[in-house]
């Protein structure tokens, strides 16, 4: 898709900002008159409508806290937030508590209700968002910082904190973004650090009671300030630790969801199987932060799963979580489900698979109807060299065996993930990507029978890499945008067959993500002035405006390549040291230092416990429905005993010697095999590769 | 083919009119599943409820009389049907009435059928119904843009003879259009895109609401209609 030039906010409809809006409390009034007239003049109407099943009903009354959840993007993105489910749950269930939905409107529509000068407003009640008590957004990743400014300037409260007035609602923000909460913390009255189940009831009950006992804005906050897991940005704390549920088994899982219209990205019933993932990918900001392991036991999972279909009429379950496969009980789950919805139109899905222990047995279990849909595995490098360095763990005969055992299993389509820019890589890290890719499209070839051979589809989606506060990996620069760009016209030739599909991420894109990713203060002046200058929807490749942000870096003497790219000192002070998210900065440092000398780390759910930290605080340890070592001896015997397994127990008991790192390795540059540029074609004419969904095939 | 074809009648109202064809059909889908009733599946790879409907209704119409054939494995008392299907139906989507038709019977889509709706239009003179109406008893072929293409339509075919007008009374600025339009196989023309090709020129209508108020076939769509309501 070729992006389109977009005029600057300021030459469109103005935002506007009402001066008085923070004198007075805005009315809980139905805006819906003024909705309905609008409506026949928007794309897909149905996503402002609300009225789902399981909603809140809708009512005119003010109750004692009137709460409003809001995701920054479209409904058919967040509408399934599993996050958002979960929270919506925890208020509805609390007493004096309303709680209702927004989500960010279309393009269309925000024209359209500036045009009209209609606020943003709930869709339960279809009243003005300004008229809440409480405003929870959720945080889901490092490019919604410009939608939220749009949601508050549609939804007329002011941007900032500091200028909200005693009646202006409380904003308050949460999710995977908020540890490092810096670059957000002007427009936030707080940001609460680790699970919602720990810390937003306690939110929402000590602002209810406060606001019935009639206590003003700023003794709320300080009372905010006081939570565990809660940073108010007026009242600085020298430690935050963050919130963990200690026993996700325990909690219940949802199984009333607001059911959407819309056909939403997770169009589907979702239980949550197990929080974290202790692999302990160097690169990953969800497997530091969401330790330690805790499963939710089969039967539990099981009774969810029928108990959410029944109730929703959905025809899809996913087992969802940042890794299923990894789930100890895993085959026996997808067997008993299997097995009950076996004569229906009931799928079970496995949304990300490890591939390995995608071993033969999982490809039998899962039912036929998933096999049209696309399976997806992430070796994330090309070589074992470099998957070494950011402990991926996973051998190239994994990944044969993992492909073979699909399609002979029934699968015709795969999609591979990969990352470029990586630390240490050097081009005969992406030269190896084609090499692997054309390995896998061989093997899936050989595993299929002939006259099956045309169906074969295989995809590669090519990630940048981005360095996240908290991972292992936050220290590293990210390459150049220049020699990005470089390094996927280096992967486009070589060598990859034709038939395999390759998408990549916008680098342009990923550098913005890594300057908010690692950004202090300041960035959220760069926020604000990009979305001033008409960014917004950035995780949108057909609306991300790269001009707006470089315009906004220079007004504000920012150096983009310089943040997203610089290469930190391990002592250098971050400006998310104060978050404590259990993980130590020691296990960090030594995760770097290893990852340099090419040493892997196995995980401590298979293993033994690597000290990261976690598991100190009391009641805080890894919770497993089995043990998974049994599980992982019967996935070797069946998949043949690989090469990773023996060498993971290897790094596991060996205590690993650091030597000075090598020098060429710890070097942020590039080192080059002889190709240059200039062998490569400009990739000017070509279709601009899709952001966030890869929506656009490069042929 | 199943034995029991089930044939359900049931509306779309208010803000669910909103709703699109597809999903319109996924809403009523995952209302049958909440039911529990033993709905039939489609062989073969891919699994789906064995369901068809009636003409797709366009977004923003709402309709007081729709239906859906679902086929089932096993007999329900129609009455049992329909007690099932309210209990889990969402708010907008009531459901009506029930009754089995015969296996052998055409498809609802391929049933003639005809369409009454209801056009709520602004017409602050006072004027713009009586052209509108005249227009439309006097125009016999209209040009209408289809997928970006323009057809030519025999109005007559399109719309039976009779259309009344009634004002509002709460509502002075506003005039009502009951439209019949003939439902056929090969498609049929909604009401909003027939009057504005007969719009007298230079004038933009205003439309404010479209409601399909019945559904009509020979015989009738629901036997004994009265009887599962
Ligand atoms: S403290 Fe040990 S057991 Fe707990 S998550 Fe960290 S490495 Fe695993």
């Amino acid at each position: 898709m070729v992006q389109k030039p977009r005029m600057c906010r300021q030459t469109e409809t103005p935002p506007r900002l009402q001066p008085d809006i923070s004198l007075s409390k805005r009315k809980r009034e139905s805006l819906r008159p003024a909705l309905s007239r609008l409506l026949p003049q928007v794309e897909k109407p149905v996503r402002y409508i609300g009225g789902e099943l399981y909603a809140s009903p809708s009512t005119a009354a003010k109750s004692p806290l009137d709460v409003a959840l809001v995701y920054p993007d479209l409904y058919d993105v967040g509408g399934s937030n599993l996050a958002l489910v979960i929270l919506y749950d925890i208020a509805r269930r609390l007493p004096g508590v309303q709680v209702e939905r927004a989500y960010l409107p279309w393009v269309d529509m925000i024209s359209l209700m500036r045009a009209h000068d209609l606020e943003l407003f709930s869709l339960e009640s279809c009243v003005p968002l300004a008229s809440f008590d409480l405003i929870g957004i959720t945080l889901p990743h490092e490019l919604a910082g410009t939608n939220i400014l749009e949601l508050l300037d549609l939804a007329r409260i002011p941007l900032h904190a500091d200028q909200r007035g005693e009646d202006a609602p409380l904003v308050i923000a949460g999710g995977p973004v908020a540890y490092n909460p810096e670059p957000f913390v002007e427009f936030f009255d707080a940001l609460c650090i680790g699970d919602g189940e720990e810390v937003f009831a306690e939110v929402l009950t000590l602002v209810r009671d406060l606001k019935q006992e009639g206590v003003g804005r700023r003794q709320i906050l300080q009372a905010l300030a006081k939570l565990p897991g809660v940073y108010v940005g007026s009242q600085p704390k020298p430690c935050i630790e963050r919130r963990v549920l200690a026993d996700l088994d325990g909690y219940p899982v949802v199984t009333q969801p607001c059911l959407p219209f819309v056909e939403t990205a997770q169009d589907r019933f979702s239980v949550e199987i197990l929080r974290g993932c202790a692999r302990g990918c160097r690169f990953c900001s969800a497997g530091m932060l969401n330790r330690p392991v805790r499963e939710r036991s089969a039967t539990t999972i099981v009774r969810a799963v029928i108990s959410g279909l029944s109730k929703t009429g959905y025809n899809e379950a996913a087992l969802a979580s940042l890794s299923s496969s990894d789930h100890s009980q895993i085959a026996q789950i997808v067997r008993r489900l299997n097995g009950r919805y076996a004569e229906s139109d009931v799928k079970i899905s496995l949304p990300s698979q490890r591939l390995d222990v995608f071993g033969s047995v999982l490809a039998q279990l899962t039912s036929a109807h998933q096999k049209k849909g696309t399976l997806t595995f992430a070796p994330e490098a090309g070589s074992q060299r470099l998957r070494d360095v950011i402990n991926k763990n996973v051998s190239e005969q994994d990944l044969i065996q993992a492909i073979s055992a699909a399609y002979r299993g029934g699968w015709r389509r795969c999609k591979l993930y990969f990352m470029i820019g990586l630390p240490t890589e050097t081009d005969a890290d992406i030269i190896a990507i084609a090499r692997l890719a054309n390995l896998a499209y061989d093997t899936a070839q050989e595993a299929v029978p002939e006259k099956q051979r045309s169906q074969v589809r295989l995809s590669l989606s090519c990630a940048v890499f981005v360095p996240k506060a908290h991972t292992p990996f936050q220290w590293c620069g990210q390459p150049s945008r220049l020699e990005l760009d470089r390094r996927v016209r280096l992967l486009r030739s070589s060598g990859l067959k034709k038939r395999i599909d390759l998408k990549w991420h916008d680098p342009a894109a990923s550098q913005i993500e890594a300057v908010v990713s690692r950004g202090g203060r300041p960035i959220g002046q760069l926020i604000e002035q990009a979305w001033r200058r008409g960014a917004r929807f950035d995780a949108w490749s057909e609306q991300f405006v790269p001009a707006a942000w470089h315009e906004a870096a220079q007004a504000l003497g920012l150096d983009l390549e310089q943040l997203a790219g610089a290469t930190l000192s391990l002592d250098s002070p971050l400006p998310w040291d104060f978050i404590d998210s259990g993980v130590t900065k020691n296990f960090l440092v030594a995760e770097y230092q290893r990852a340099f000398h090419e040493q892997t780390r196995a995980d401590c759910t298979l293993t033994s416990c690597s000290s990261c930290g976690v598991c100190q605080r009391p009641t805080i340890r890894t919770r497993l429905a089995q043990s998974r070592r049994d599980r992982q001896e019967h996935t070797r015997q069946l998949a043949g005993d690989s090469a990773r397994t023996a060498r993971a127990q290897e790094a596991a008991l060996e205590p690993v010697k650091l030597g000075p790192p090598q020098a060429h390795l710890m070097k942020a540059n590039f080192v080059e095999t002889g190709f240059a540029a200039s062998d490569f074609v400009e990739p000017s004419t070509e279709p601009k590769p899709a952001k966030s969904d890869f929506a656009e095939p490069l042929s | 083919m199943s034995d029991f074809r089930l044939r359900i009648n049931f509306q779309k109202l208010g803000k669910l009119r909103q709703l699109s064809h597809l999903e319109l059909a996924r809403a009523l889908e995952r209302c049958v599943r909440r039911s529990g009733l033993p709905y039939a599946i489609s062989q073969g790879f891919s699994a789906h409820m064995r369901h068809s409907f009636s003409a797709a209704l366009p977004v923003g119409t709402a309709s007081l009389d729709e239906y859906m054939d679902l086929e089932l494995t096993s007999f329900v008392p129609p009455k049992a049907a329909v007690s099932a299907l309210q209990q889990v139906a969402v708010f907008g989507l009531p459901i009506l009435g029930a009754c089995y038709v015969s296996p052998n019977e055409p498809a609802l889509q391929a049933t003639r059928c005809l369409a009454n709706y209801e056009v709520e239009l602004c017409d602050p003179e006072h004027d713009l119904a009586d052209q509108l109406l005249a227009a439309l008893r006097s125009t016999l072929e209209i040009i209408v843009r289809k997928k970006g293409r323009p057809r030519s339509y025999h109005l007559p075919d399109l719309l039976e003879v009779t259309q009344t007008r009634r004002l509002v009374a709460s509502a002075p600025d506003l005039c009502r259009l009951f439209m019949p339009i003939t439902l056929t196989e090969g498609g049929s023309l909604r009401p909003e895109l027939i009057l504005e090709a007969v719009a007298p020129a230079g004038r933009s209508l205003e439309i404010v609401d479209i409601i399909r108020i019945s559904l009509r076939a020979q015989p009738d769509l629901l036997e004994h209609k009265g009887e599962h309501r």
